[in-house]
This record gives structure tokens, sequence and C-alpha cells, in this order.
């Protein structure tokens, strides 16, 4: 059989088009519009693909909200429902997803893996007047002065949030170590948590000076390479920010490991929702400190208890991850909002979430008028333990405070 | 001396491990004129299949280990010998793009049987103790296991030589990638030549998968990740060139990995300007000869 050679290539092109365009997997867009004792949220999320762990994570979350809310009555008198749709962790597809709840009368919709998620379909909410709220992505840009996106919520921390809180934890714990490297992805919010490291160090009294600044593409797999540059030259005074989180922050630590990466400097600080990743990785997690929102115990209310009891029994061979902690406070803001508008309906949602106060996890939660949910955040000091069940312990949780508005 | 002495064995580590996953995909292309999307399924079903071998609560040796990567590719080759004669023979004598739908249909199965299996939570395989470390040579600070993802990629590299060059099933190949139906006039099988070139390349992504498991999360996105770069290899080696896989993967490798160190504000560019400027001055690849017939060279 001859085949050109032309005809192939142009095969494997199509076919590489089809690869980058088709993530795998389906979608779950449940039943029409909700009847009228019902009020559904649409929950938009990877289920497949590079993020399809974090969908079904938040979801769980989500779904244990729903639960206690609906055993206690509901909102307004009305069940909650989730209605799911797999993005694929695809921009494209979160806008579409956006619009087709739309048009079913679901206009209230959370999850999203990442911030080009959250652009998407923030832009598509606002031509329809549903609402985004975001449980995953932390960019800044869709709550920037100027720039605030009117369908736009976030539950989850924002760049700001992770960044303030790592400066503090510096300036109160390792002050002493004044030269910094950075090891992140080479993307806009890579950079814009990077800068505001700095920013916060500096302006909580740690004047630090930079050395190895290595970002790595945001879909690399093999990350030696950057693991090597960012050693290059490094004191054991120095400390390393490494702003990757998931899988990438697993690679880092398995790539790394043949380098003693984590064992070179003072410190290293790690930011974002890593959990599933160290249960899988046991006793291969390394000594380090990650900032994020959740710590069994670390909270000390009543919903923070009755939420680890709940997930337990519902979800009993799935540890809590931060994910499902973002996935339960979207729920519970929607039907604090739902509660105060009296209407389940997207403008007067969006309007009641302003300056909404309520009560979650994490304790009292305001949404200010850059439409973010701030709380503490929490440094969970990581440490290797082959006594422990998971392989690893966090032996010291921080609570740091909530970056200003 | 360090500082250039690193990278390039980083980058020929990387490559090499590359090199694994892509010399699969090249006797698929070149000889089959398949091109095979499962490929980074079968990929991914050797690096899961390792994983469940080589874990356990007990301490993990080297030999277990070893014998876990081998038992991975092989359980892996098993099954593509199955879809092999399952599907594969069946779309021999179609339009490529039939073979296409079917192959990325075979990927998407292949995620899904990964998911019912493992679940969509990430999974981490291990690497014993005496591979994890690092060894002095001189100055230099050699982790192990890229010393042995170097050596075991050497002997595939040799031995898939050995086999398309020294055996009578590689000038079967050989005579079937120039011509099939001449080669079948002279009675060569293609058939069963074509069975055991897919299934050592299945083989081949197995091992592949399972040499990399060590290094990676485990999740079932895995297949995506690593085949478009495998893709991409083949495409500046040059079509079902076996030998241009070999360089480009190397080529890639060492690319990334020196880009990363001295130019890093176009690391994240570097390979994809190495395949752009091959393409614009090679067409048909590094180790294209230019004739007008994908072939096994």
């Amino acid at each position: 059989m001859h085949i050109k050679r032309g005809a192939l290539a142009s095969v494997a092109a199509v076919a590489a088009l089809l690869l980058g365009a088709c993530g795998g997997g389906g979608s779950d867009k449940g039943s029409d519009s909700g009847s009228d004792d019902v009020i559904k949220l649409g929950m938009i999320g990877p289920y497949s693909g590079t993020y399809g762990d974090i969908g079904p994570s938040i979801e769980r979350g989500a779904q244990v909200a729903v639960d206690q809310l609906n055993a206690d009555g509901g909102v307004l008198g009305k069940k909650i429902e989730l209605v799911k749709v797999d993005d694929q962790g695809d921009p494209e597809k979160s806008a579409k997803a956006v619009y087709d709840l739309d048009s079913k009368d679901v206009n209230l919709t959370f999850g999203y893996a990442i911030s080009p998620n959250c652009t998407s379909a923030a832009q598509a909410a606002s031509r329809v007047k549903s609402l985004v709220m975001s449980a995953s992505c932390s960019s800044e840009a869709l709550i920037e002065k100027g720039g605030l996106v009117s369908s736009f919520f976030r539950v989850a921390p924002s760049d700001n949030m992770y960044e303030y809180a790592s400066g503090q934890l510096v300036a109160d714990e390792y002050s002493s170590v004044k030269t910094w490297n950075v090891l992140g992805p080479d993307y806009e919010v890579g950079h814009s948590l990077w800068d505001r490291f700095q920013q916060y160090t500096k302006e909580a009294g740690v004047d630090i000076k930079v050395h190895n600044e290595v970002f790595h593409p945001l879909d690399a797999s093999d990350l030696t390479p950057h693991i090597t540059a960012v050693l290059k030259n490094v004191k054991p005074d120095e400390g390393l920010v490494i702003l990757d989180s998931s899988s990438a922050m697993a690679n880092i630590i398995k790539q790394g490991k043949a380098y003693d990466l984590f064992g070179k400097f003072a410190v290293v600080l790690n930011q974002g929702s890593w959990l599933p990743q160290a249960y899988a990785l046991k006793k291969d997690v390394p000594e380090f400190w990650n900032v994020y929102k959740w710590a069994s115990g670390a909270y000390d209310n009543a919903l923070a208890a009755s939420f680890e009891k709940d997930f337990a029994a519902k979800y009993p061979d799935v540890k809590i991850d931060d994910s499902n902690v973002n996935g339960y406070t979207a729920v519970r803001a929607y039907a604090a909002a739902i509660e105060k508008a009296g209407s389940a309906d997207g403008e007067a949602v969006g309007k009641a979430l302003v300056g909404l106060s309520f009560d979650s996890i994490e304790g009292k939660v305001t949404i200010g008028d850059n439409h973010q949910a701030t709380f503490a955040m929490i440094a969970r000091h990581f440490k290797p333990d082959a006594s422990a069940p998971d392989g690893f312990v966090i032996d010291k949780t921080v609570s740091l405070p909530s970056a200003p508005e | 001396m360090n500082s250039v002495a690193l990278p390039a064995i980083v980058g020929l580590s990387s490559g090499l491990l590359l090199f694994l996953l892509a010399s699969g995909l090249t006797l698929t292309f070149g000889v089959m004129g398949i091109v095979n999307f499962a490929h980074g399924g079968f990929f991914m079903i050797g690096a899961y299949t390792a994983f469940e071998l080589t874990s356990g609560d007990g301490g993990l040796g080297v030999a277990q280990f070893a014998m876990g990567v081998v038992a991975a590719a092989v359980v892996t080759a098993a099954i593509g010998l199955v879809l092999e004669r399952l599907v594969f023979a069946r779309l021999y004598a179609t339009s490529p793009i039939y073979t296409l739908l079917a192959t990325y249909a075979l990927l998407l199965m292949a995620q899904g049987a990964v998911v019912m299996k493992w679940g969509r939570l990430p999974q981490s395989a291990p690497l014993p103790d005496g591979l994890s470390g690092s060894v002095d040579l001189g100055s230099l600070s050699v982790p192990v296991y890229n010393l042995v993802c170097i050596a075991v990629a050497a002997v595939v590299a040799v031995g898939l030589f050995a086999v398309v060059y020294r055996t009578r099933l590689g000038l079967e190949a050989r005579a079937i990638a120039m011509d099939r139906s001449m080669a079948s006039a002279l009675g060569i099988r293609f058939r069963l030549v074509y069975a055991v070139l897919f299934t050592l390349g299945v083989f081949l992504a197995g091992l592949a998968g399972a040499m990399q498991a060590p290094l990676t999360q485990l999740t079932p996105s895995l297949a995506h990740a690593y085949v478009v770069m495998g893709f991409a290899i083949v495409v500046i080696g040059g079509l079902g060139s076996v030998t241009g896989t070999l360089v480009a993967s190397l080529v890639v490798g060492v690319t990334n990995a020196f880009a990363v160190s001295f130019a890093p504000d176009i690391s994240g560019y570097a390979v994809y300007a190495v395949l752009v400027v091959v393409l614009v001055v090679w067409p048909g690849g590094l180790l294209s000869r230019g004739a007008p017939v994908v072939d096994l060279h």
C-alpha cells in the first residue's frame, strides 16, 4: 500500500487538532428547568481531561451542603438540586455550559477549574444574566478595580489572598530567609502570584532578594530541566516558592526527589490545592509549607465539624480536600443569597451576594464589593512520617489573615 | 562544566524516555500507515499496570520493580495484540480517517477503563530506594533513575535497529512499507507482519509508560499529556524513520533542557521552534529521504 506522506501528515495534523479539542468524557445536564419546588444550581467543571479530578471533588463538597440544606427544609422552602456539566477544563465548553443551563433556566452556576474557564464562563454569564461562582480559579483579573465582571463571584482564595498569607507566614516564621527562588507555571497567574509574593513579603517587613526565577509551560510533564535550573547555585539559607498545585506539584515532588529539591532550601512554600496528590504520594511527601484553606480541625465551628462528619458518612472512601470545601462554601453562599434576595433569580441573587455574610466551614465568610469571599487562610506544614497511616502528617497549621480588599 | 553537563544529561534522559514512547508510534506509522492515537492509551495502561504491580505496603526492591516494569509492558502488549486482531486488522484496507477515528475511540475507551479500575483520583507509582538517589560523576550529581532510563532506551534502540535491519521480520516489514501489494505477491504475509509489529509497538508504549510511572502523577489524562509530544517527535524525525525518531527525541530533550537553563524566557517555545524550523527546512522530517512512500529506514 502506497501512502502519500502529505496525506498521512495531514491526517496527523487533523488528528492532533482533534486530540487537542477533545478531552473525552461527557456531560450530565440533568433534566430541564426546575419545577416550582426545586432550585437548581449548575455545577460546571472538569470531570475529564487534565483537571478531571477537580470537578468531582468540588461536586462532592457541594453535595454535602445540598444534603444538609435539604435536610433542614431547603431554601425558601424549596429543595436544592445540582445539575452537573463536564466542561473538560475547556474554556469554550465552560461558556457553552453557561448558555445551555441558561436555556434551561438554571442561572446560578459554580465550579470552574482554572482562570481561563472562569473568564470565559463569566463573559457568557454576563450576556444571559447568569452568575458564575469560582470554587477553584484564583486570577485577580476578574475582580480588579476597573475590570470587575458583574456576573463573577469567588469563594476560592484569590491570588492576593494566597500571597498576602504567604507574606505573613514568611514574616512570622522565616524572616531570616532573605533570598528566594521561584518555580511556577508560565502563564498570567504564575507571574501574578510571584509578583504579589514579593510585594507582600516586603510589605510585611522582610526585605527579600530574588535568585532563580524558573517558569515552566503550563502543560509540561517533564519538569526535570526546570528543577535543575531552579537549583542552580542555591545556598542552604535560601527559600523556594513553588506556585504549582495539584498534579504539577506532585510531579515536581516526584521528579525533584532525586535532586533533593526540598532538602536544598531552608524553607519551601507552596500554595493551592494538592491534598488528593498528597494522599497518593504517601511517604514521598516532603517537608514544606502549603497555604490554602482547610485542614482537619483548623476551623473550630459547628459547620466545619458537621461537614467532616457528613462527608465521611457520604463518601467513606474519599478523603476531604480543599476543593470539597470550596464546593460546599459555594452552595452555602448561594443558599444565603437566595434567602436574602427572596428569589433564585440570577440578577436578584447577584445583588444579594455583594456584601453578604454567611456561615460556612471557614467560619463567617463575607463577600466584598469586589465579589471575592474573604476568610482566614490556613498554612499547613507537611512532613513525611512513615509511622502515620497516610505516610505523612500535617504537624502544624497556622491561621493567617485574609488580604485587605 | 556542570552548567553544560547537567542539562545535557537531563536532556538525554528526557529525550530517551520520549524515544521509548515515540519509537512504537513510528513503527505503526512507518509500516502500517496508522496514525495511532490509541498509543497514548497504551502508554497510560503501561503506567497504571506498573503502578498496580509495584505498589504495596512493603518495601519495593529493584528486582521487583524491574519485573513489574517488564510485566506491565507485556500485559500492555497482550492487550494490543487482542485489539490488533479485533479492531486494527479490519481497518487496514480502509481510509486513514476511519483508522484515525477508531484509534481515538480506543484512546477514550482506555481512559474509561482506567477510570473504572483506578478512579479519577491521582495515583503515585513508587520508585525503589535503590533507584531513587543520585550518583556523583565527578562534580556532577546525577539521578540513578536517569541513568537507568538512558540504559534501557539505549538497549531498546539497539534492539529495534537489530529487528529492523538484521531479521527476516525487519526485511519483510521494509518490503511491505515500500510496496505492500508487491510484497504480498512475493508471499510475504503482511497481516502477520502487521500483527507482530503492532504488538511490538504497543510493548514499547507500555514499557515507556511503566518507566515514566515513577516520575509522574498518574491520572486518566496521562494519555493526552504524552501522546501529543510523541506525535511531534515522529513528525520532526520523519514519518516512519526509527533513526529519525531517535535523533528527534534527543534533539527535543536536549533543546528543552538547554533552553530552560540558558534561555528561560523562550524555553516554553523552544521545542516548537525546532518543529517549525525542521518542517520548513526538511518538510518530510529530519531524516526523511523525500520518497513519496512511508518507509522504514
